[in-house]
């Protein structure tokens, strides 16, 4: 311990400021971690196809030439069911009856069931099982890297595949996970997510599905029907809107079952359940119980004898001690009077497929519904036995190919078994048992490993993620209560490290020790969540951390105080969808809400006319431009009609409007004229010649990354010689190529190696001293940290501004002109404070001559200003909360086909370099306007605090800290705030389709804005730090 | 601000002389007048003043937008948007209908009843201004009426300027840029009227020129009321804690905008509208709250 404490109190100072953004880093990484792995789940979706070229049969004689593929939306099985309740709901209960009549008739041709959803329970997720028999997770990691439609093969796969048309109508969502599979003439997708509208999806299909069965010219209908579920969450299972609903659905069904042909299957089924209140995306049994009734008009399916008596295979799993609640052939819906027949959900995708003369596709897990099965062939053979055997060796290949799989390692632990489980299924002699026991232990496995959120560390995940909100608050609060801030963060990080290292060890022993405490845990994670508490509590219990108890003494300035109600309105707005669905619309609400105190509080009290009208108009600047950025959008599909893309020039072409194909290179000449010009020129370090060449390259390499873009477009345009085309191709990937590569190599080592951006004259001493005699000015001394960490800063951002798309480029050309705009009016804000106080302390001290005006302590606006705005930038970038709005392109940039590591790094760069860029711009605010160290001074006017310090930066990376861990604190409560909406939401309608996603945003962005202050106090503040006190600090130190 | 942090360090900073006369002139000021003016609460007066604008400002907004309809027939609004299965209550049919008339009936209600109560206002300052000073018997007389047509001209032509700077802030916090222009203009003729003519036509209209100590006196003022809200007189308060209301309510009513309730009321600017209106009479009413108190407090303490 005593050697770590020695180790720490050796590191340089700008050191231990990096090391405690590290630490935070690791926190977060681990808190989100574990948080992931219990909330989302993930596999890898392989893209193999089952095909009829093996040898052997791949499917069965087909009994049907047509089916019809109804999907109720939310329709539960008790809606359905053939048995009776204890106590009967009139608004649910035996109103949708046709099923149970027709089944009571005809046993053999018609059959009810209670089928399983796997969670989660929504709409996407489910009909991508129904389709592939699959689970469908979260994160579907495909080979191919972007396209959001499904890749795997799937029951709409064989049918297109086989040559047969498929007609669909309903819920869009299908349109989008099967863009191109149904018959063009035969589609007739209606938009899904208006909850209020209760009747026009359904009247829209029922207007297409009747035309349609008469007409004919189809092999194979998809029906969905959205008005079960929309009441469902109107108005609840129990609203007298869902009796109306189902008495539609009933007389539906009846008129189909009138009109359709002989050789007609019809399978009507709801896509998971409904709760209580008629909400779903759980693993509540409410919602995971969906119905199933599986009508053949005349072909009867079933003719051998009932099931339960003839079939062990159908007898509740007696010989399968591994049997889980949702795995039995028998169960009793709550409140029903009798068990009913029950089976997975995805057990209807083999049994289509057989039924259709198709080969189960490739990713199946599900199990042929027996009963459908029952009878002999042609040939005299037992039907289902074939079928079993068709289905285990589909199952078999499919474990093999997932195996061989990068992800194959997940399938480690059930490898044995599932292995000694298929040697007896794949017999000839084995008993249908036997076959039944591999698939369903292979689907049990397979859930296991995909399908099921861990409470325990979503919880945990939460907690520890949740905790580095007050322990990032107590480190922030100590650096203004105690009298050195390199002491508290020493002994932050003594503490933090010590915990971590103690809490790891004992979370690993307790994992080792008992293992019924800790089965949810793997030891990986079990050592995590050891270390993140231990670190997180040691750091908490410290004497300083009674820091999160008080306020500041000056928390009800609007300078905290606003910031953090804005915060807590940001994380709260979190839980609401409509809220995130609008957040690019709430940001430049909340930015202006911050520069309108700057406006009409702050600018009308300065002191001098100087900074009033500083403060006032940068502070109108900075909102016009913010304004200005907020108009580039992407809309994401929930916001229209009331929003109309203009990040593309249209919502279906994704190609840069001609305003910013001319507005990017504008951009690209503006911006370094500007950064010289204005924000360089207030300090005058414009003057020095390492501003000018340095601007001057990056300049150069800013067009390089808009003529990119000019010249794709040129690619594309019609009046180019078609011959020429590659050329073109080839000139823009070797000037992407040529720009990136300057970027890092030319201008970081510039930058690296450069002196200070200061310019050093002699000049005559002003008349009436000793004339005659010259002295030495420094130009652009006030302001050596500040200039020359801009100058680094504008290193990434030229990375960022090279992988953007033309908007983007101008986006992020407006955002560094605010951010730069706004560290002007936190500049002027701080004099004018500086001033005030001043002169309050000469009124009291009566000796106005001597002036002392002191720096203002950085405050929490500025991290509210920088993250808020870091938000805006991501969604004016073209970015959305969504998984389609990932700029796939900019994978591409300098690489005309797929490279890795390239493509995947340009792709982050694109997606997160707003939200990095902002990070990065902390430092600056802590550096800004700072004087350096004056040499031959034994004294700097920073305080009693001074003579304390090891370092003559003091002041600086005091202030570098407390922004750093500000800006880190404020995206914690804001991914904070995701997470728990997202989990407390998972049942939610909109779960993955817009909480998850955010909260995937969220983690993301705190992980790259931890790495981007790790990196920007790392490499910019500690270089520029060594550089100035090269410059002005060898004098000083000869001199003592 | 190089030259400011360069001269910070090398030479001793002379205090620019008129801002701290200004502070000093304040606090001094603040010392001696506010035991001998805050007592003089005209409350029942006040009070009734308050209460009947409160009243009226209530009848404009629920039930002047209702005048469209009566004057000009029913079939003047467009149908009713709401949907089927969730209707919204008849109350608000009216209101909702059209946004753009709705806050045309609402600027012209405001309008008449701020002119009304301001006058009263007026009155009162003047009434304090002259106390001061020491000669009560002019007041009435002279000095207001004469000035007073000049005034109200003045105060409708500072709150007419100040429409545009309302319409770009309120574009600036997020209004749309090109589209919804009547509704976003109106806003800000509502916000003006709540915000800019009581306190223009009150206290006077601050020349931003002169550079006289009178006219610096009177900026100082204003930047002393509505930047610093610090108000030192049952008047003052009268004033600016409206106008607080007024913002905070207008900002307040822009929080359900995004939410997806569909309802008709949600419709652009209705809202912030309602809440600006509501948030002045908050402000009055808080305002009447706190003097009456407050000068209980004092009449107990003089005892």
């Amino acid at each position: 311990m005593f050697s770590l404490h020695q180790r720490i109190r050796n590191l340089a100072p700008s050191r231990v400021i990096t090391w405690v953004l590290v630490w935070i880093f690791a926190l977060h990484a681990a808190s989100l971690y574990l948080f992931t792995r219990g909330f989302l789940l993930q596999r890898l979706a392989l893209s193999n196809k089952a095909t009829c070229s093996t040898s052997g049969p791949c499917s069965l004689p087909p009994t049907h030439s047509k089916a019809i593929l109804l999907i109720i939306d939310s329709l539960r099985f008790d809606f359905i069911a053939p048995t009776s309740f204890h106590h009967p709901d009139e608004h649910h209960h035996g109103i949708l009856t046709l099923p149970a009549e027709l089944t009571a008739q005809n046993p053999d041709r018609s059959f009810i069931f209670n089928a399983h959803s796997d969670p989660p329970t929504a709409t996407l997720q489910r009909i991508k099982g129904i389709t592939t028999g699959s689970l469908p997770t979260f994160v579907e990691m495909g080979s191919n890297f972007g396209a959001s439609e499904i890749n795997e093969d799937s029951l709409i796969h064989q049918l297109t595949a086989a040559g047969k048309r498929v007609a669909f109508m309903g819920d869009e969502t299908w349109t989008g996970i099967y863009p191109s599979s149904f018959h063009p003439n035969m589609t007739w997708p209606y938009d899904s997510f208006n909850v209020e509208d209760l009747h026009s999806v359904d009247e829209g299909v029922i207007r297409h599905l009747f035309p349609l069965v008469r007409d004919g010219g189809w092999d194979f209908a998809i029906g969905h029907f959205l008005g079960v579920d929309h009441v469902g969450h109107r108005v609840g299972p129990s609203g007298g809107a869902m009796r109306t609903k189902l008495k539609q659905m009933d007389s539906v069904l009846r008129r189909l079952t009138e009109e359709i042909d002989d050789d007609t299957l019809l399978i009507v089924l709801g896509d998971h359940g409904m709760d209580l209140k008629g909400d779903h995306g759980g693993d509540g049994i409410f919602e995971t119980s969906s119905a199933m009734w599986i009508y053949s008009k005349s072909i009867p399916l079933a003719t051998l004898p009932r099931p339960q008596d003839a079939l062990p295979i159908l007898d509740s799993s007696a010989n399968d001690p591994d049997a889980e609640r949702s795995d039995v052939a028998w169960k009793t819906f709550p409140g029903a009077t009798s068990p009913s027949r029950a089976i997975q959900q995805i057990d209807i995708v083999p049994t289509i497929s057989l039924l259709l003369g198709l080969p189960i596709p490739f990713n199946n897990l599900g199990m042929v519904i027996p009963e459908v099965f029952l009878r002999q062939s042609p040939s005299n053979k037992f039907v289902l036995d074939e079928a079993m055997q068709l289905n285990v060796d589909q199952v078999q290949a499919y474990l093999a190919a997932y195996r061989e799989s990068p992800s194959g390692g997940e399938l480690d632990e059930a490898w044995n078994r599932l292995n000694r489980l298929h040697g007896l299924a794949k017999t000839p002699t084995a008993s249908l048992q036997q076959k039944r026991n591999f698939i369903r232990q292979s689907l049990r496995s397979c859930r296991e490993l995909w399908a099921q959120f861990n409470v325990v560390l979503m919880v945990a995940g939460l907690v520890a993620l949740g905790l580095t909100v007050p322990v990032v608050w107590s480190v922030y609060r100590a650096i203004d209560r105690q009298p050195s801030w390199d002491a508290v963060s020493e002994d932050v990080l003594n503490r933090g490290m010590v915990g971590a290292a103690v809490g790891g060890a004992l979370g690993l022993v307790v994992k080792v020790a008992g293992r019924s405490l800790t089965g949810q845990f793997t030891p990986l994670q079990a050592t995590l969540l050891g270390a993140v508490f231990a670190s997180e509590l040691s750091v908490l219990s410290s004497t300083s951390s009674t820091a999160i108890f008080t306020l500041p003494r000056n928390f009800f300035r609007r300078h905290t105080a606003l910031p953090v109600l804005i915060l807590i309105l940001h994380a709260v707005s979190f839980t609401s969808n409509s809220f995130l669905m609008w957040e690019d619309r709430l940001m430049p609400y909340f930015l202006f809400t911050l520069l309108f105190t700057s406006i009409v509080i702050s600018a009308p009290t300065a002191p001098t006319h100087r900074l009033r009208i500083r403060i006032f108009g940068f502070s109108i600047v900075t909102a016009i431009l913010i304004r200005l950025i907020a108009v580039s959008t992407v809309c994401r599909e929930e916001q229209q009609p009331y929003c109309s893309v203009t990040f593309y020039s249209s919502s279906t072409t994704p190609i840069a409007p001609y305003l910013t194909m001319f507005g990017a290179p504008i951009a690209a000449f503006a911006l370094p004229y500007a950064v010289h010009h204005i924000f360089l020129a207030t300090s005058r370090a414009d003057e020095a010649p390492v501003s000018r060449l340095f601007l001057r390259i990056w300049k150069w390499l800013l067009l390089g990354a808009t003529t990119y873009w000019i010249l794709e477009r040129l690619e594309n345009w019609n009046g180019l010689n078609p011959d020429r085309i590659p050329l073109v191709q080839t000139i823009r990937t070797y000037l992407a190529r040529g720009v990136l590569g300057c970027i890092i190599a030319v201008l970081g080592a510039f930058w690296w190696y450069s002196p200070l951006s200061i310019l050093v004259e002699q000049q005559a001493q002003p008349e009436g001293e000793q004339g005659g005699k010259k002295r030495v000015v420094v130009i652009g001394f006030a302001n050596a940290y500040g200039s020359s960490y801009l100058l680094f800063l504008l290193v990434p951002f030229a990375l960022m501004f090279a992988t953007a798309q033309p908007t983007g480029q101008v986006v992020l050309a407006l955002g560094l002109m605010a951010i730069s705009s706004y560290l002007e009016v936190v500049d002027s804000e701080s004099d004018a404070d500086g001033l005030v106080e001043a002169f309050t302390s000469a009124a009291v001290t009566s000796s106005a001559t001597q002036l002392q005006v002191s720096y203002q302590k950085p405050t929490f606006a500025v991290p509210a200003f920088l993250s808020t705005l870091s938000i805006l930038l991501f969604y004016s970038t073209g970015h959305q909360a969504t998984m389609p709005s990932i700029q796939w392109k900019s994978a591409f940039i300098g690489f005309p086909t797929l490279t890795y590591p390239f493509a995947p790094l340009l792709v982050i760069l694109n997606t997160f370099g707003p939200i990095a860029i902002t990070a990065l711009a902390a430092p600056l605010f802590a550096l800004w306007n700072i004087d350096p160290p004056k040499p031959n001074a034994p004294t700097s006017p920073d305080g009693p605090t001074e003579s304390a310090s090891r370092s003559p930066s003091n002041l600086v990376l005091s202030r570098t800290l407390k922004l750093t861990l500000g800006t880190s604190l404020y995206h914690s409560a804001l991914t904070f705030g995701t997470a728990f909406g997202a989990a407390a939401l998972r049942r939610h309608l909109m779960v993955w389709k817009v909480f998850a996603p955010r909260f995937m945003l969220g983690g993301a962005s705190l992980l790259i804005v931890d790495i981007a202050l790790v990196f920007g106090v790392g490499v910019g503040v500690s270089r520029v730090v060594w550089k100035v006190e090269k410059t002005f600090g060898a004098g000083r130190a000869k001199q003592q | 601000m190089a030259g400011g942090k360069a001269v910070r360090f090398s030479t001793p900073v002379k205090p620019p002389t008129k801002p701290s006369k200004g502070k000093a002139l304040a606090t001094d000021s603040s010392k001696t007048d506010a035991s001998s003016h805050e007592s003089g609460l005209p409350l029942a007066r006040y009070t009734s003043i308050v209460g009947t604008q409160s009243l009226l400002l209530a009848f404009t907004a629920l039930f002047l937008p209702r005048s469209t309809t009566s004057l000009l027939g029913s079939d003047f609004l467009p149908p009713p948007s709401s949907s089927l299965d969730r209707p919204q209550h008849p109350f608000l049919e009216p209101i909702t209908a059209s946004p753009v008339l709705t806050l045309v009936w609402l600027c012209l209600g405001v309008g008449v009843v701020i002119s009304w109560s301001s006058g009263y206002m007026r009155v009162w300052v003047k009434g304090e201004t002259s106390s001061r000073a020491g000669n009560q018997e002019d007041v009435k007389s002279s000095s207001l009426a004469t000035g007073k047509s000049k005034a109200i001209m003045d105060s409708y032509k500072a709150t007419a300027l100040s429409i545009p700077i309302f319409h770009l802030f309120i574009v600036l916090f997020g209004a749309p840029l090109t589209s919804h222009i009547p509704q976003t203009l109106l806003l800000s003729t509502l916000l003006s009227l709540l915000t800019f003519y009581p306190s223009t036509y009150a206290l006077g209209l601050p020349s931003l020129t002169s550079t006289s100590s009178a006219a610096q006196a009177e900026r100082l003022q204003y930047v002393r009321l509505f930047s610093e809200l610090f108000t030192r007189t049952h008047v003052e308060r009268a004033l600016v804690f409206p106008v607080i209301g007024t913002v905070v309510g207008c900002w307040l009513g822009a929080f359900v905008l995004p939410l997806d309730w569909d309802r008709p009321w949600q419709a652009w600017p209705l809202v912030p509208a309602y809440g600006s209106i509501f948030g002045y009479v908050v402000g009055s009413l808080v305002s009447v709250t706190f003097s009456s108190v407050k000068s209980l407090a004092d009449l107990d303490k003089a005892k």
